[in-house]
């Protein structure tokens, strides 16, 4: 049943978490607030480089799917593309908390 | 009415008509066909302080609509009742009185204080619908966007409004 | 066949079953209180679910699937609702709305989700969530029944 969905279908958002730079663009534009990223910056010094650069480092990035209405603002948005449509839809939760989806499931 | 296939817009011809001719220019309209009333409403337009009352019909020869308006200053917002035109508008009239707070001249109910509570609660905001009015739980939910990670970025990026707010709902008035 | 009180209030609602699993006796009845309704009813058009009929055996838990927006001028009905449902019982939040407001959430009209007003067993997320995310949460109740009301 599962299998026949297609595959552009809007079935959940995926994120790709090194493709993260915490631009904090999807958080600005989604219209429903339901997505939330903390991060900080490191300086970091390449290999022969004179001087340190900034990184900045993706502590959590959630999405309360509690919220999301599925525009794709977000998919559309970022200009990394670290968020993207996968068909498979998410499944049903015994608790409201249990919505609010981290890193490592949005990965999955 | 046009519509544009391949663009993103979508234009309507509104019929505007002047607030006097209002009345008469419905009934016209509606001897001449345009019988089946579909909406009327309102659409705050504070920086004009106007209103733009528009209403959309249909006739039932054919599966034509359209649109007139007309133009409300929001000093003195009061407009003919079109309840002997439009059945229908006795509703209408009411809901856009309790959204907007415009009153129809001939609408026994929109003119009575009696007569309130169509479909908000006591607790409801007073014309919620004005662009004044702030959505409670956006002003009180602290918005993630608030959060920057780069403090180098706070300092210089563009204030932006959270989607969804008005900055007039803002009591601190900095754009928070 | 749903019992005289329970019908008085939902105005005869059907209560529909598995189509995949005849074993499983969860019958469902889908408050519809706006867009997720129409899913809800693609699962009936697409045959994901079949109504229960007179000789079917006693439903092992009554699910409520509460799939819309709610609003505040609505919640006494659907406590209303809630509280005719025959025991065992439980209640699905079937789509953002009923989650969280959805969409609406920010509207002076809309109550943030149904959990405030009835308890809810599950919540499955979409703006629409699929048919096949609706017969999944039946599934996955049917399966756990951790959280079910009984007397």
């Amino acid at each position: 049943m599962i299998e026949d969905i297609a595959i552009e279908s809007r079935g959940t958002i995926k994120l790709s978490a090194p493709d993260c730079t915490s631009c904090m663009l999807c958080v600005r534009e989604c219209p429903v607030w339901c997505i939330e990223i903390d991060s900080h910056t490191e300086q970091v010094t390449p290999e022969g480089a004179r001087r340190p650069r900034s990184v900045a480092v993706l502590d959590a990035f959630t999405i309360d799917w509690g919220l999301c209405m599925y525009c794709g603002i977000c998919v559309e948005v970022c200009p990394f593309d670290a968020l993207a449509w996968a068909p498979s839809p998410r499944g049903g939760v015994g608790e409201a908390e249990q919505l609010v989806a981290g890193i490592e499931d949005l990965s999955g | 009415m046009t519509i544009a296939a391949n663009s993103v817009e979508i234009t309507q011809q509104i019929e505007w008509i002047s607030a006097e001719q209002w009345r008469d220019s419905l009934a016209s309209a509606h001897r001449q066909g345009w019988v089946c009333l579909d909406v009327l409403t309102a659409i705050d337009r504070p920086e004009q302080r106007e209103f733009h009352v528009v209403l959309h019909a249909n006739r039932v020869d054919s599966a034509l609509g359209q649109w007139w308006g007309v133009v409300v200053p929001q000093h003195d917002a009061e407009l003919a009742s079109l309840v002997d035109v439009f059945k229908a508008a006795a509703w209408h009239e009411r809901e856009t009185r309790e959204m907007f707070g415009i009153t129809f001249t001939g609408n026994v109910v929109s003119h009575d204080p009696m007569a309130q509570g169509l479909l908000l609660s006591d607790e409801a905001p007073v014309t919620p619908l004005r662009k004044h009015v702030p959505l409670g739980a956006r002003v009180d939910t602290p918005w993630p966007g608030n959060a920057d990670p780069d403090p180098r970025r706070s300092a210089t990026r563009r204030r932006q409004a959270p989607p969804g707010t008005r900055p007039e709902w803002f009591e601190t008035g900095d754009g928070q | 066949m749903p019992t005289p009180a329970y019908q008085s209030v939902s105005g005869g609602a059907r209560q529909y079953r598995l189509a995949s699993h005849p074993e499983i006796r969860v019958v469902a009845t889908d408050l519809g209180l706006a867009c997720c309704a129409v899913e809800f009813a693609a699962a009936l058009t697409r045959g994901l679910l079949l109504p229960v009929a007179d000789a079917d055996p006693v439903p092992t838990l009554h699910l409520l699937v509460v799939s819309g927006t709610l609003t505040h001028a609505l919640r006494p009905s659907i406590e209303a609702a809630w509280e005719r449902l025959p025991e065992p019982r439980a209640a699905m939040a079937f789509g953002a709305c009923t989650a969280s407001g959805g969409p609406y959430w920010d509207s002076y009209s809309v109550a943030q989700g149904i959990d405030e007003t009835i308890p809810v067993q599950v919540y499955v997320p979409g703006c629409p969530p699929r048919p096949e995310a609706l017969i999944a949460a039946i599934l996955s109740i049917a399966e756990g029944a951790a959280d079910v009301i009984r007397s």
